[in-house]
């Protein structure tokens, strides 16, 4: 009983790390036109299975598990990696849900993208995330998650504040649905997804303020050799440990069919959540200047950070929790 | 990683639980005092009896030499059957049987381990002082060697059980000129000795828990010297190659149980408006932020225990722990004292007489004893971050 990566799930992390390092690292977003997923990536993460990881192999997928894929998700929030990576993963669920293999094949080989409507309570056009001309559209309503067709041309674009992270609206009038599954499963797995990669930002702007205080001086020494720069350091690295120890147990009862995983999961998003948040915001104050710039990753983090909170949750999933039993 | 439990562990937590339930007593623990002291002492014999004593002591000292894993399912056991703690005898049990385990002579082992392990002997701790809190070692308790014996004069602080315990891990200086570290030796103190004046403080709950000492030449012989002369803060930090990570289990349990009733309170208790305390929605957040931290406090342990099992060696995550949990249950209880409004304001002086108005202010033991939170902070960024340090 523990939370540390074996071999194999080690062997899934670097192989996950070495690739995003080399082509979708953090510092690619201050390039306006490496917003999103372009096409060749999609294709290229395709060929690392990515997409059906938790598919059993009969249907077209890898057969591995949350944990794996809690895995591969934390590395892609700990460089800012595409969140249509997520929503591809979500529709391919929904099309092996449906048995609908030739859409299973088509998502999972990374062939066409998919816009994310987001559970939401407002009525009218549906805030979507992801390419304009993306083929599909996965969105919620009741408790369906409906796997649709987007009408070519039907997706307004409107700019967004995280600009690696196209939006747009869309009617839904414009989305012909031709699967669906029940929300509750998928935005579970939706919500862990969002935690992993919550965790991974978290982790990434602690590390990153750390090493800027082992070398900015001021007033004759190190920033980090003064207490109002190291506590709150220790205060971000204990969100970020907290929020990836939850997340571990979160995946690893969800993967085991435990009574609590939902809660757990909850907690997850939760933790991971305020970790992204808070240790995003906590890294532009002890930059100083310099991080309020565009030209600096820091407000990057920040950004995506209240992208992925928003995103399956924060009241919603609050509620929820007060409810849930949880055995002592 | 995994949360399968091995068919050894799993037979031992039937084991624990068939044996609790059939032993724990029917009795609560007496209010802090004298009476309490005699019930922990009690309970320790029975585990010695069951064969449940010195769960984290090696086997060859008596105990279970339990791993991190066993010790979760142990004390995960002990709360589902609403079992005693040590209480009164952790000291003994958890800081100066392993110290002399570590560091004793054979003579001393076997003088006084396994009478800590029946429960026969209540130890208490003299290392704090006035001048010396988080700055342990500038501690000035000084010990002068009069031939065969160390003559002790000084101060100590905060000394839980000092009328009850038999014997004091007592830290002093031995060698005058030294400064800080260096120079300090730590001494079994016998507490009949002849010039120790106990003290007791009274807190801000309105309670005598914990004391303050003061050595007017009292003599200690020299075999009560454990380790070296000199070698006492070695000797001190000598505990923390016993842990495994699980010193905060039995607090991060019974969050899980007291989180639930807060919750529960909430869906009774009426605010100034009217509604109900659940139907805030400021409450509410709060309240399921709370649930979410006290399910988190599982998983931080269980990777706590996991990383020093594969160290082998005691680290700094301990410090993560403590600070978080403390912390979290600071907020709790500052959500609690919130929630019941103006019952906040009826306490008497005694915990019974308010148990949440109580566990507020208790929330300040946790958070400035065993390591201030600011301590934790420093540690955690000297040793885990390696952030440069000013001094």
């Amino acid at each position: 009983m523990d939370l540390i990566p074996n071999s194999d799930e080690q062997s899934v992390i670097d192989a996950a790390a070495s690739f995003l390092s080399a082509t979708l690292p953090a510092n690619r977003l201050h390039q306006p036109e490496a917003a999103g997923l372009l096409p060749e990536q999609r294709r290229a993460i395709a060929e690392l299975g990515w997409f059906g990881l938790t598919i059993p192999e009969d249907q077209g997928g890898h057969g591995m598990s949350v944990v794996e894929e809690v895995l591969v998700m934390r590395e892609l929030g700990r460089r800012l990696g595409p969140l249509e990576v997520m929503s591809q993963c979500l529709a391919v669920r929904v099309a092996a849900h449906g048995r609908d293999r030739a859409k299973v094949e088509e998502l999972v080989n990374g062939e066409s993208g998919v816009l994310l409507a987001p559970p939401a309570v407002t009525k009218g056009p549906l805030r979507v995330f992801g390419s304009a001309n993306s083929k599909y559209v996965l969105s919620f309503g009741g408790n369906e998650a409906n796997l649709g067709v987007v009408a070519s041309g039907s997706v307004t674009p409107i700019p967004s504040l995280d600009k690696s992270v196209p939006m747009g609206f869309l009617e839904t009038g414009a989305i012909h649905v031709i699967g669906c599954m029940p929300a509750t499963a998928l935005v579970c797995d939706a919500r862990l997804m969002c935690a992993a990669m919550q965790v991974g930002l978290a982790e990434s702007v602690t590390s990153m303020v750390v090493e800027y205080a082992k070398i900015r001086e001021t007033f004759g020494r190190a920033i980090g050799s003064y207490q109002a720069v190291r506590h709150p350091c220790a205060d971000m690295h204990v969100r970020a440990e907290v929020a990836r120890a939850q997340l571990f147990l979160a995946a690893l009862t969800l993967r085991d069919c435990r009574g609590d995983a939902s809660a757990q999961v909850n907690a997850a998003k939760v933790l991971a959540d305020e970790a992204a948040v808070e240790n995003s915001h906590t890294n532009i104050q002890l930059h100083g200047g310099i991080a309020t710039t565009d030209e600096h990753d820091a407000h990057l983090f920040m950004k995506r950070a209240h992208v992925q909170r928003l995103l399956f949750g924060h009241l919603n999933v609050l509620k929820e929790l007060l409810d849930q039993p949880v055995s002592a | 990683m995994n949360l399968d439990i091995s068919d050894e562990d799993q037979q031992f937590r039937l084991r624990a639980r068939d044996w609790l339930h059939a032993n724990v007593p029917s009795e609560p623990r007496p209010k802090e005092g004298a009476d309490a002291a005699a019930y922990d002492q009690a309970w320790q014999r029975k585990l010695f009896e069951g064969e449940f004593a010195g769960i984290h002591w090696p086997k060859e000292f008596g105990g279970l030499g339990l791993t991190g894993v066993q010790q979760i399912i142990w004390f995960e056991e002990v709360a589902k059957a609403k079992a005693p703690h040590p209480g009164a005898m952790s000291i003994a049990l958890n800081h100066a049987g392993p110290t002399l385990i570590v560091r004793g002579s054979e003579q001393q082992k076997s003088e006084y381990l396994p009478s800590i392990l029946r429960g026969d002997t209540l130890w208490c701790q003299g290392f704090s002082e006035p001048e010396a809190g988080s700055d342990l070692a500038a501690l000035r308790t000084r010990a002068q060697l009069d031939g065969d014996h160390f003559v002790v004069n000084g101060q100590k602080m905060w000394t839980s059980n000092a009328h009850h315990a038999r014997f004091q891990e007592l830290l002093v200086r031995t060698d005058p000129d030294s400064k800080r570290h260096r120079g300090l030796t730590w001494l079994i103190c016998d507490m009949s000795t002849p010039g120790i004046e106990i003290k007791p403080i009274k807190n801000m709950m309105g309670e005598r828990h914990v004391n303050a000492l003061f050595y007017d030449n009292v003599r200690i012989p020299v075999k009560n010297v454990v380790g070296e002369v000199g070698q006492g803060w070695s000797v001190a930090m000598s505990t923390l190659s016993f842990e495994r990570g699980t010193y905060f289990v039995p607090e991060q349990i019974s969050m899980l149980q007291k989180v639930e009733e807060v919750i529960a309170m909430a869906r009774r208790i009426r605010m100034e408006d009217g509604k109900l305390a659940i139907e805030n929605d400021s409450i509410a957040r709060r309240l399921a932020q709370m649930k979410a931290r006290t399910l988190s406090l599982q998983a931080l342990t269980l990777s706590t225990v996991g990383s020093l099992a594969a160290k082998a060696q005691p680290g700094p995550e301990g410090s993560i722990v403590k600070l978080y949990l403390t912390t979290t249950y600071q907020e709790l209880a500052r959500l609690a004292a919130e929630i019941i409004n103006w019952n906040f304001l009826d306490y008497a002086d005694d915990r019974s007489s308010n148990r949440w108005t109580y566990e507020f202010m208790w929330s300040w033991v946790l958070t400035i004893a065993g390591g201030t939170s600011e301590i934790q902070r420093e540690i955690i960024a000297d040793k885990i971050l390696e952030l440069p340090r000013a001094r």
